[in-house]
């Protein structure tokens, strides 16, 4: 279908220079091509791009790419779907080069998606209200009825203002006759305005003077009109809250909600910090349940509530549909609006179009076959390669069918299971490909939003590139590219920024306790292992260091008794430290493999992957410059498993980046992080956790023995980070009582467990009072008890030993404690987590608990 | 005609406390051509935070209701009293059962509402391996009718009712090939059967009326929830029973009807907490009077 033309050299006007980039560029036979004229004529609106492009050279181009490309990766950093390095942040990479829509072409558009959306929303309330276009025969009933996107539970449920699409979008494409198109609709929960917006941000940075040259309508309007009319339906009219509901960040457009979350002031929540009581819907957070009035949904329609919905699903709420039923919280797009996406409706719009609205159906749409009847059946069997038959419903979830044979069984028991669409030979755009400028395939996916004044469509557009010539259809997941939409006016461009909102005053605000629960959980654990890492790191170099000694071999008196003390500790297996001691070469050879055994509770690999995890979830939380670092962890921790066995040098280096990146971590926490509950749940790990390993540590240390107890002493010191100190004060070897003071008592050394107390003590008298009175009394005894402890302990006394030789007083206190702090992480989970951790170990349940129907 | 008096009871027993619950219930007897509900009441404890009653897609009465305080157990008791006529005698046409397929794909006015019933739902999906499961008894020229009724026999006499074999969540074609389950499994079994051969079938909740052994007095609690099927024969909708190889009468009373299980469970529902509950469920269907 899409044959490459005769290479025929693109008329580049006089003036201006033409760019050499596009010398060699071939249109393709058969497509329109959005720079240049089939004369080969560049199109007036191009002549700035072109210009542009002649300006800068391929090597100013290249550099602005690279800058685009770090601006990406930059915002890849905060809102990176799941921070696992190898996993492409992003869908999709941004090239430069732009589709150019013209105003006049742009109104035509505009006007096209608006009576698009007004028909799409009225068709829903039809559907899921008396239904005439059924009865009347405008719609098969197959395409409601077997639909899998027709929620029964929402029949006669008419949401506020009659509104069903509060955000919609289109797929466009223009065709070889010049028309643009529709090629499909998307109203479950359409994704790509945040990347479309993304896209403009960095093109526009990327290429400031290009965009003020060309007179481009702004996006930035378009984002406040969506959030203004949600905000107006919301049923508390002072200060609602609007929250952005996500399945989470194992979803592939995670990213995207992160993003506008951020963008619009949403709080970006999961289906389990909300909770439905007495029919409304609250937010699970430090201070209780607060209302939640608007919830834009990027959770598919039938995931929302597991009760009247997906009884299977863990990422909505149960009872959401009943608040939504009696009116006390808006759902964007409405629960049941994914039932207008099938194709299977386009061949019916023309007539709908004419019966809601009395119009002529504006936009084209791709020639497309639905299988309602036996011989387009037929038709779309003996067709399916050029028709690309598809399953009409596919979240059906049956598996889509190859060929004619395939085909034919599929419809023989799923009769309107299907639909086909003539072949489109897709208009093409400049795009680059390595260093060359080739002609591709794109389509464009535009955004309608519901305001106060009826339907607003987004100017510009999300414009995805075909990633080969054969694919005529281009679907976000399989798309490399993505372009910026670029519409022009001949009018004033508006200067709005939702970030610099013109003549609003902000409110002077100062974080609170609504914190969601979950958010202070997983902060509380970004703490926790983040600590948990670094100690086992440190006590590994501590192993390696030894082994590097020297000329490389490391002297045996000092690897035995470390890899013991380790051992002990519980960073290494029996095997391994025996290994080190008397089997070189297999200790080199096993150890990499046990640093990168992600099932090793505990161990470093796991527990930075769990760290990542953790702050993935909060990554909207965490600043800029903590989430580079977290970053910089991922990408380390991987090298890890690239290292040779034996390259002590190389695993030194590695362990000291991570070392770095941790106190990094710490430090960006203490400096730069406000003292809200955020952070004081996020140090309050860091120090528990650092309390845990010191308590062990010094546990390790006072039962030990004898055995090499002054090298002990030494690791001792080295892991906890105190050598110099210890040094600076004493002038000679470690012994027992001097290490303990520094160690176990002194409360002005951070790595000391009286200082970690004495931390903890400070956070419990700060969090937050409204819940569980009773229960932070119980975690401040808890705290105060351990500290007076320690405060009253003397280390002469302490370093004696009774007359089988051992330091039961120290053993004692060491115990108490270690009693202590399992026991206060388990009391401020049960008082502050609770109600975000209640269904998470196993979930809403149901299944063997419903009553088998038995007789 | 007859006049019955039913409580069905259903007790969970939480191992662990529930901190929020959220159910929905389908126990209310349903009015029909057949049936006349005449007085219903359902008590749960603890006391719900909220409760709503409304009607479903399907026109089952239904309850939606959140208990907010701790508990370790909740009972849910409904008590109807409801009036049974027999169903209108089938009309057996001689029209093969194939036109009527033709005459449900042309969706006029009057299949509408049973295309609903057509094709998969949450716990059926229809397929080449049910239609052949079906076709001994489908023969082509046979009238619709004649076909139900010898799949419904067929059924009753291929398998075996077994209370241990199936679990709630049990698929139609495991049950298709143990050749075990009970009235919910045979009824699925058959509605996947029918549908998959292109014709509406429905899946109805309700109770049957047992009768004790004769000179036995009756056993309370020893009645049970009960399910058939109802598929559409052009001519309204044929209720069949296959668990007693009989079509539905006098002794069935009917809650509510639906695509399957899933759409007219007796009790569903989300909770926090309670884990390793009990559950024990007792029906009563006792005859008040015939008419």
């Amino acid at each position: 279908m899409s044959l490459i033309a005769e290479p025929f050299a693109p008329d580049l006007p006089e003036t201006p220079p033409a760019a050499p980039l596009l010398r060699s560029y071939q249109p393709l036979l058969g497509h329109v091509d959005e720079w240049f004229a089939p004369t080969g004529a560049l199109r007036k609106p191009l002549e700035p791009v072109v210009q542009m492009i002649s300006g800068l050279g391929a090597g100013g181009l290249a550099e602005r790419e690279e800058a685009a490309r770090l601006l990406l990766r930059d915002n890849g950093v905060t809102y990176n779907v799941y921070g696992d390095p190898r996993n492409a942040a992003r869908a999709v990479e941004l090239d430069l080069l732009p589709l150019v829509i013209d105003e006049a072409e742009w109104a035509a558009i505009e006007a096209g998606l608006i009576q698009r959306a007004r028909l799409m929303n009225t068709l829903l309330s039809d559907l899921y209200g008396s239904q005439t276009t059924l009865k009347t025969g405008l719609i098969h009933p197959a395409i409601v009825q077997t639909n899998p996107d027709f929620l029964r539970p929402l029949v006669g449920l008419a949401p506020p203002g009659g509104i069903w699409l509060h955000a919609y979008a289109v797929d466009l494409a223009r065709g070889p006759d010049g028309a643009w198109r529709v090629i499909g609709d998307r109203s479950r929960t359409p994704a790509g305005a945040g990347y479309a917006l993304e896209n403009r941000v960095v093109a526009s940075r990327a290429l400031p003077d290009l965009y003020r040259a060309m007179r481009v309508r702004r996006v930035a309007a378009w984002f406040d009109r969506l959030r203004q009319s949600l905000r107006l339906l919301a049923p508390r009219t002072r200060s609602p809250r609007i929250v952005l509901l996500t399945p989470g960040p194992y979803n592939e457009t995670f990213f995207e909600h992160a993003y506008l979350a951020r963008y619009l002031g949403f709080t970006l929540v999961e289906g389990n910090d909300l909770t439905v009581r007495r029919d409304q819907v609250f937010l699970k957070t430090l201070g209780g349940l607060e209302p939640v009035d608007v919830i834009l949904r990027r959770v598919d329609d039938d995931f929302c509530d597991p009760l009247e919905l997906r009884g299977d699903s863990t990422l909505g709420v149960a009872g959401l549909v009943q608040a939504a039923r009696v009116g006390k919280v808006v759902i964007a797009n409405a629960l049941g609006a994914g039932l207008v996406e099938t194709p299977a409706l386009m061949p019916a719009l023309p007539a709908l179009a004419e019966h809601f609205l009395g119009e002529t159906l504006r936009l084209p749409q791709l020639e497309t076959h639905w299988a309602g009847d036996a011989a387009t059946r037929a038709r779309l069997i003996e067709r399916c390669e050029p028709l690309s038959t598809r399953p009409a419903f596919p979240r059906a979830g049956r598996s889509s069918p190859e060929g004619r044979a395939a085909w034919a069984a599929h419809l023989r028991r799923n009769p309107y299971d299907a639909v086909g669409q003539e072949p489109l030979a897709l208009s093409t755009v400049p795009t680059f490909e390595g260093d060359q400028v080739v002609a591709r395939p794109v389509v464009m996916r535009c955004f309608v939003a519901a305001t106060e004044d009826g339907f607003s469509v987004m100017p510009g557009g999300l414009v995805r590139v075909a990633p080969d010539l054969d694919r005529a259809m281009v679907r976000l997941q399989q798309s490399g590219q993505a372009k910026d939409a670029v519409v022009l006016t001949s009018g004033p461009v508006d200067e709005f920024s939702l970030l610099r909102p013109p003549d609003s005053a902000v409110e002077v605000r100062r974080q609170g306790n609504n914190l969601p629960s979950r958010v202070a959980d997983d902060l509380y654990w970004v703490g926790r292992y983040a600590e948990r890492a670094e100690f086992a790191i440190r006590a590994l170099r501590a192993l390696v260091l030894r082994l590097t000694d020297g000329a490389g071999t490391g002297a045996q008196s000092e690897i035995a008794p470390c890899a013991h003390f380790l051992r002990v500790l519980g960073e290494l297996t029996p095997a391994l430290a025996e290994a080190a001691s008397n089997a070189r070469a297999q200790f080199d050879r096993e150890l990499v493999p046990f640093l990168t055994d992600d099932s090793r509770t505990g161990g470093v690999y796991a527990t930075l992957r769990r760290l990542s995890g953790n702050a993935s979830m909060v990554r909207d939380r965490l600043s800029l410059d903590m989430a580079r670092t977290l970053r910089f962890v991922d990408a380390h921790v991987e090298e890890l498993r690239d290292i040779a066995p034996g390259d002590h040098a190389g695993l030194l280096s590695q362990f000291d980046s991570l070392v770095m990146a941790s106190a990094a971590m710490a430090g960006l926490g203490m400096e730069n992080m406000t003292r809200g509950q955020a952070w004081r749940f996020m140090d309050l790990g860091r120090r528990i956790e650092r309390a845990l390993a010191s308590v062990h540590l010094l546990r390790v240390l006072v039962v030990g023995g004898p055995d090499h107890a002054g090298q002990a002493l030494d690791l001792a010191l080295d892991i906890a980070d105190s050598f110099m100190t210890y040094r600076a004060r004493y002038f000679t070897y470690a012994q027992f009582a001097p290490v303990f003071d520094l160690l176990l008592l002194d409360e002005a050394n951070p790595r000391s467990l009286a200082f970690q107390i004495r931390a903890i003590a400070d956070h419990v008298e700060n969090l937050p009072r409204e819940r569980g009175a009773g229960a932070s009394g119980s975690a401040r005894l808890l705290i105060q008890t351990a500290l007076a402890e320690l405060r009253g302990a003397d280390v002469a006394r302490l370093s004696g030993t009774n007359r089988r030789g051992r330091h039961s007083e120290l053993e004692a206190l060491l115990e108490a404690i270690a009693e202590t702090l399992p026991e206060l992480s388990d009391l401020i989970s049960q008082t502050y987590f609770s109600h975000a951790l209640a269904v998470r170990p196993d979930g809403p349940t149901r299944g063997p608990l419903v009553p088998k129907v038995r007789a | 005609m007859i006049r019955y008096h039913a409580r069905h009871s259903t007790v969970y027993d939480y191992g662990e406390p529930v901190t929020l619950a959220h159910h929905m219930i389908h126990l209310s007897p349903r009015q029909a051509p057949y049936q006349t509900p005449l007085s219903h009441r359902i008590t749960v404890t603890p006391e719900p935070t909220s409760w709503n009653a409304r009607v479903d897609v399907f026109g089952n009465a239904m309850v939606q209701f959140a208990i907010e305080q701790s508990h370790r157990r909740l009972v849910v008791e409904a008590l109807s009293e409801v009036e049974v006529a027999p169903r209108p005698k089938p009309a057996v046409k001689a029209a093969p059962w194939e036109n009527l397929v033709e005459v449900v794909a042309e969706a006029g006015p009057e299949t509408i509402e049973a295309f609903a019933f057509l094709h998969d739902s949450t716990l059926i999906e229809v397929g080449d391996d049910l239609a052949a499961f079906a076709e001994p008894d489908f023969k082509p020229g046979r009238p619709v009718v004649e076909a139900l009724l010898a799949l419904t026999h067929r059924i009753n006499a291929e398998f075996t009712f077994d209370p241990t074999a199936t679990t709630v969540t049990t698929p139609v074609r495991e049950v298709l090939a143990d050749k075990r389950g009970v009235c919910q499994d045979f009824a699925h079994l058959m509605i996947g059967a029918v549908r998959s051969l292109g014709l509406p079938a429905r899946y109805v909740s309700g109770y049957l009326r047992t009768r004790p052994p004769p000179g036995r007095p009756r056993l309370v609690g020893s009645d049970q929830s009960h399910a058939w099927v109802a598929v559409w024969t052009g001519a309204g909708w044929l209720e069949c029973d296959p668990t007693n190889d009989c079509l539905a009468g006098v002794d069935h009373i009917t809650l509510g009807w639906g695509r399957d299980y899933d759409d007219v469970a007796p009790l569903r529902g989300i909770i926090n907490g309670g884990r390793d509950a009990e559950l024990d469920v007792g029906v009563d269907v006792i005859a008040l009077a015939e008419a």
